[in-house]
């Protein structure tokens, strides 16, 4: 079976244009994941929606999110003469500091993995050397690198850079702001899978915001919209699971159970965004030795200089424009030789659009966004 | 100067410009009058009675009256501050020339937020804000002639005014800031500003003392300078009370001490200790000067303000007059040069010391005059029993009703003047403060909140982690004791809440609170020790003198700013709605007493800042309540309903009785309608515990704050919970507030 | 960091760090996945798998379930257009 079947896009896409009212002031959904994004973009869902039907991203991408000050101690670590291991997307990622790739061609020892487990088994296989995972992603990777700080015969020379983000506090503040007038969410699926869908409950209950967890192919999306566009037409506000194949309601206990074994909640910066409270992860106390930051000493702080001046990270982050009203957008910011973050990840927004441009999507944004 | 593409409110608003912004907020918070007298006398056919409905001959009413005085003073008040900015910058201007940089540092890049916002320009050099004093001279004199016979005829629209007349004196206060703190190079946005000795206990007495009292530091700064320059600080004490204090404070830290603030005057001159007093404008006894010249000390008025009744010696060479005053018994003078006054008083100092104190001590025998008239409690403006202390001393030898009232006394001396029997009441007052002599630390004032910090702490603000914002201001007129602010400022830093101050408040904060013991072991008593001065959760800032209570307004105005991405220019409906309904702070001022503290409040309050007073602000003549007629509500920007609700802010101006109250009123203040769920609860667990610590049982609005399940915190027990959730009780949505019908989303 | 990926699991066995660990195979490619996330989980089940572990058995009858309304859209749409067809009968909007 397929969800990328033609006719079956066909179906959720006529039946939204039927769903949507005409003359209305529109519907604007947000979702707050990259491979979210990843879906729309790649399949063009922009230019499939009826009219008035709008869908942005929010801060879904922990790469882009992921503090200067923070890769700065990932690069310093490397300038001790520690591996650094991590996932990919962080390589490129340019700050005041340089970045992990620079430090690499200077000598420094940065490796690339696809799992923390990979991580582990490097500092097995090296007990002459430190190794650091830096640990990025939100609770869909936070679980795994849990497992890994709580299995057995771990060896004594590994350790994490931990700059874990969890997502409900963001799409919290992105409400207490206010003034972006999201009509609804789409709720991140693979973070579900981990959080459970309930972890959106308070926001049909108390914000009378509609949620629909969603999946990650195009009617998965589209099916997702439509839910949302039948919620608002009927005055109503309710969580609802389109991916519930995958995504169980209380979530994933084990998984849960292990983040909550091994890691504290604590504030943390988001870059371009600020500090936000109950946002990110770090070891706990007794497992001080496993937290890169106490056992070499490092600290570094935020501060102003975040985002390189003219970059509009921080707008598209938080769903308040489009990738092109960035000035810097295709032309001195590109994938090749990126200017911010958002255009550095396979989950950044900005990435994604370039990847995937087309003219329908310049037309999408020109119309929409503010 | 930068200009920048408008907003949709007008730029430089006339007196009638924001009106209906005004009465958005006016017809929520609706003004409750005190009036102070019931009889009219301001024109020659007065005094006319006017209670009872009556009207007078020209239609007045008793509310139209009390409207009308309420914005004549913050009139007056604002014209304070807007002279003072002026001497300020047209002085700085004379000194370092018209083109100086107004610059900040790089972490403070938004200089002007409250001029950004009402006259929609970024002033980048000394002479950019001239035109902003012009601008606020003139909206003052069309505001002060709505106030004339005849003028204005509407209760609401003298509000409108009077609220206008706050904008303009939140203009002044932050060119004025803006001003000193680029020129002078005031510390910006540190924490570490150094603690500067603060009190009577601190002052060397034992050598020359130079006092300079008032608003305008300029020639406190040129002794500094002069003593730094000619090695002279050794030999002299240069000190300073009220704001001058402060602004010298942040330019020469520790090399000034501070004596206290507006309550300390009399006491302070009293004691002799002073041989020079420098005086300049505003809040100064108007019997200073008799006070000083009979200690044998020298006094220099400065300012065209406050001549003083004083020769005008302006020309004189410095050196050759203060032989010429040293000379004499009674030796005071007017010098309108900041320069010259300051060779002045230097000169006059190095001749050694000529001040006595007098009535500073007193004993039992000193009480045996009284007959017991009840003249000094009736003159007391907190009618402290002070008589039957004073007999009670004289005809039992007994302390401790002095003791009972030495700390709420305000110093005034009004007792001393009232008594036929020259009974030196107020030094008996003070011979029963038990307290070691005074000596504190306070910290230097630290001027604006950064850009970064704002940023940083933005989002915890939003959330409701930091419960509240609580600014402690204005004057030193307790109610209940010098303690008051510093007791509750520590509450408040204790629970998390970020403590801001300003002016002579800011001096009573280095005072421990009664009660508080001396501190834990590690844990300093005094809060500028143990808070840190971050703009951050628990973090307790001295932002400087009264001018510099513009950077707690340029704060709310800069997260709004910082999140709404959006210009502040025109945009000023725009920025007080979104720091009405989402910007947890609140404005105490809890011994106000003066113009000036009206209009610094009415400013706030039409930036969506509620201010609470002690209970003598109604006698600024109205409050601003909750309209309990209106079902509230706020529109939902994301759909564009009305939602009901709470009030919140709970009001935009009012009183407490008690710091008790004063305290759980605090807690409420912060809550706002866009309070995240974790907000909510958090600023709910303080509300309630401080109501349950400090009156004895929970609010009994509570139920009324929680807007779903999710609001009630995390720790309270079922049958809490149950209640609260029980009875009538029903949901509402929390909304994207706004009162704006345009910020609806439009289709 | 979202990225997660379907395969079936073939095999299952305690690895060497002690972690349950299987073999799932993504379209033929077969790789390691921990297991420890889904005690239940069995061999012939499919599961998401992310940065190596596998974080959510993939439940057909809920997928079914999806497809099938994803499928009465399309026939929705069909009965519409029927609908429409005949002048005096009404269109309900669609549930």
């Amino acid at each position: 079976m397929s969800f990328r079947d033609p006719l079956l896009v066909q179906n959720v896409v006529g039946a939204l244009g039927t769903a949507l009212p005409r003359g209305g002031r529109g519907y604007k959904i947000m979702h707050v994941c990259g491979s979210h994004e990843h879906t729309i973009s790649r399949w063009g869902l922009r230019s499939l929606l009826p009219q008035g039907l709008e869908v942005i991203a929010g801060p879904g991408c922990p790469v882009c999110v992921c503090p200067a000050h923070e890769v700065g101690e990932a690069i310093e670590l490397v300038r001790r003469g520690v591996t650094v291991a991590t996932f990919g997307d962080m390589l490129n990622l340019p700050t005041r500091f340089g970045s992990l790739a620079q430090a690499k061609a200077e000598g420094g020892d940065v490796r690339l993995i696809y799992s923390p487990m990979d991580a582990a088994r490097l500092a097995q296989r090296n007990p002459d050397r430190e190794v650091v995972l830096f640990a990025v992603g939100f609770e869909t990777t936070a679980a795994p690198v849990a497992a890994v700080l709580g299995a057995g015969e771990l060896p004594d020379n590994f350790s994490l850079l931990v700059s874990h983000r969890l997502t409900p506090p963001a799409m919290e503040l992105l409400l207490g702001i206010g003034d972006i007038h999201i009509d609804g969410f789409i709720a991140p699926g693979h973070v579900s899978t981990i959080t459970g869908s309930d972890a959106w409950r308070r926001f049909p209950e108390a914000y009378a915001m509609p949620v629909v967890v969603a999946g990650f192919e195009p009617e998965d999306i589209l099916l997702a919209m439509l839910l949302l566009v039948r919620q608002l037409n009927r005055g109503e506000a309710k969580l609802e699971n389109e991916y519930a194949r995958v995504v169980p309601d209380a979530g994933n206990r084990p998984a849960l159970a292990a983040i909550e074994e091994v890691f504290e909640v604590t504030p943390a910066w988001w870059r371009g965004i600020g500090r936000i409270p109950r946002s990110g992860l770090r070891p706990r106390r007794e497992l001080a030795h496993r937290d890169a930051r106490e056992r070499f000493g490092i600290r570094f702080e935020a501060d102003l200089s975040d985002l390189p001046p003219g970059c509009s990270c921080h707008l598209v982050m938080l769903g308040k424009a489009y990738p092109p009203a960035c000035p810097l957008y295709g032309k001195k910011c590109t994938p090749s030789s990126p200017y911010g973050p958002c255009m550095v990840s396979q989950e950044g927004t900005c990435f994604i659009w370039f990847t995937y441009e087309s003219d329908e999507l310049s037309a999408t944004a020109a119309g929409g966004a503010k | 100067m930068h200009a920048e593409p408008r907003g949709p409110t007008t730029l430089r608003p006339g007196i009638a410009d924001l009106r209906s912004w005004d009465h958005l907020l006016l017809g929520r918070y609706r003004p409750v009058y005190h009036p102070v007298t019931t009889s009219c006398a301001w024109c020659a056919l007065g005094p006319c009675e006017l209670s009872r409905g009556r009207r007078g001959p020209c239609g007045q009413t008793l509310m139209l009256l009390a409207a009308r005085e309420a914005l004549m003073l913050a009139v007056n008040g604002a014209c304070a501050h807007a002279a003072h900015a002026r001497d300020v910058v047209e002085h700085l201007i004379k000194t370092f020339g018209e083109g100086l940089l107004l610059d900040l540092g790089p972490w403070v890049q938004i200089r002007a937020p409250i001029i950004q916002l009402v006259v929609g320009r970024r002033p980048g050099r000394l002479q950019d804000l001239l035109p902003v004093l012009d601008y606020v001279d003139t909206q003052l004199v069309r505001l002060a002639a709505a106030g004339h016979f005849g003028g204005e005829s509407d209760a609401l629209d003298l509000e409108s005014k009077t609220l206008h007349a706050g904008t303009m004196d939140l203009l002044a206060l932050e060119a004025a800031d803006l001003a000193q703190t680029a020129a002078y190079q005031f510390p910006v946005a540190v924490a570490d500003t150094p603690l500067v000795p603060l009190g009577l206990g601190e002052v060397d007495a034992s050598k020359p003392v130079i006092l300079c009292i008032g608003h305008h530091s300029a020639v406190g700064h040129r002794i500094a300078e002069l003593l730094e320059a000619r090695a002279l600080s050794p030999q002299v004490e240069l000190v300073g009370l009220c704001c001058t204090a402060h602004d010298m404070a942040r330019g020469h830290g520790a090399a000034v001490k501070i004596v206290g603030n507006q309550r300390d005057q009399l006491s302070f001159i009293r004691a002799g200790v002073a041989d020079v007093v420098v005086a300049d404008q505003q809040c100064i006894r108007l019997d200073l000067r008799e006070e000083a010249l009979t200690t044998g000390a020298c006094f220099i008025a400065t300012s065209e303000e406050a001549c003083a009744g004083l020769p005008d010696e302006t020309a004189a060479d410095p050196e050759a007059l203060a032989c010429d005053l040293a000379a004499r018994a009674l030796a005071g003078v007017f010098v309108a040069d900041p320069d010259r006054a300051a060779e002045l008083a230097l000169a006059l100092a190095l001749r050694g010391k000529r001040a006595r104190p007098r009535q500073v001590t007193a004993d039992e025998d000193d009480a045996i005059n009284c007959t017991r008239c009840f003249a000094c409690d009736q003159s007391c403006p907190l009618q402290l029993p002070l008589t039957e202390a004073v007999w009670s001393l004289a005809s039992e030898g007994r302390w401790d009703l002095l003791g009972g009232v030495t700390d709420r006394c305000l110093r005034c001396g009004s007792c001393d003047a009232a008594c036929r029997l020259e009974v030196p009441v107020m030094a008996l007052v003070q011979a029963a403060d038990r307290r070691p002599a005074q000596r504190s630390l306070v910290r230097a004032g630290r001027g604006p909140i950064s850009d970064f910090e704002i940023k940083s702490t933005g989002p915890a603000i939003v959330l409701g982690d930091i419960p509240g914002i609580v600014a402690f201001l204005a004057c030193p007129d307790y109610p209940d004791g010098r303690g008051a602010v510093a007791w509750m400022a520590r509450a408040l830093a204790e629970r998390g809440y970020i403590v801001l101050t300003a002016g002579c408040a800011a001096m009573d904060l280095a005072w421990c609170a009664e009660g508080s013991g001396a501190g834990e072991e590690d844990t300093p008593a005094n809060p500028y020790q143990r808070y840190p001065a971050v703009f951050d959760q628990g973090g307790l800032l001295n932002l400087g003198s009264c001018v510099s209570a513009s950077h707690a307004i340029g704060a709310a105005i800069k997260v709004a700013s910082i999140f709404l991405h959006r210009r502040l220019a025109g945009n000023f409906a725009g920025i007080a709605d979104y720091i009405l309904n989402r910007i947890g702070m609140v404005g105490v001022l809890w011994g106000g007493v003066t113009p000036k503290a009206l209009a610094a409040s009415a400013g706030a309050n039409r930036l969506g800042i509620p201010v609470l007073f002690g209970p003598q602000g109604e006698r600024f003549r109205r409050t601003l309540e909750a309209a309990p007629d209106l079902a509230w509500w706020v529109l939902d920007a994301r759909t564009g309903r009305q939602l009901g609700g709470t009030p919140a802010p709970a009001s935009l101006c009012t009183t407490a009785a008690s710091r008790e109250e004063a305290l759980v009123q605090i807690a409420r203040l912060c809550l706002r309608p866009n309070d995240t769920t974790m907000g909510r609860q958090v600023k709910l667990e303080h509300y309630a515990g401080l109501s349950r610590e400090l009156l004895g049982h929970p609010p009994d609005d509570l139920a009324r704050w929680i807007r779903s399940a999710y609001d009630v915190p995390e720790g309270w027990s079922e049958a809490e919970r149950a209640r609260l959730l029980g009875g009538g009780w029903a949901p509402v949505p929390i909304p994207d507030p706004t009162l704006l019908a345009e910020l609806v989303r439009a289709g | 960091m979202c990225l997660g990926v379907p395969g079936e699991v073939l095999s299952i066995e305690t690895g060497a760090n002690g972690l349950p660990m299987g073999k799932v195979s993504f379209g033929g490619m077969r790789k390691d996945v921990v297991l420890a996330y889904l005690p239940e989980v069995e061999v012939g089940d499919y599961v998401l798998v992310h940065v190596g572990f596998a974080i959510s058995r993939i439940d057909p009858e809920e997928a079914e379930r999806t497809m099938a309304l994803l499928q009465e859209l399309g026939d929705l749409a069909l009965l519409e257009r029927d609908l429409k067809a005949v002048q005096h009968l009404e269109v309900d909007d669609a549930r």
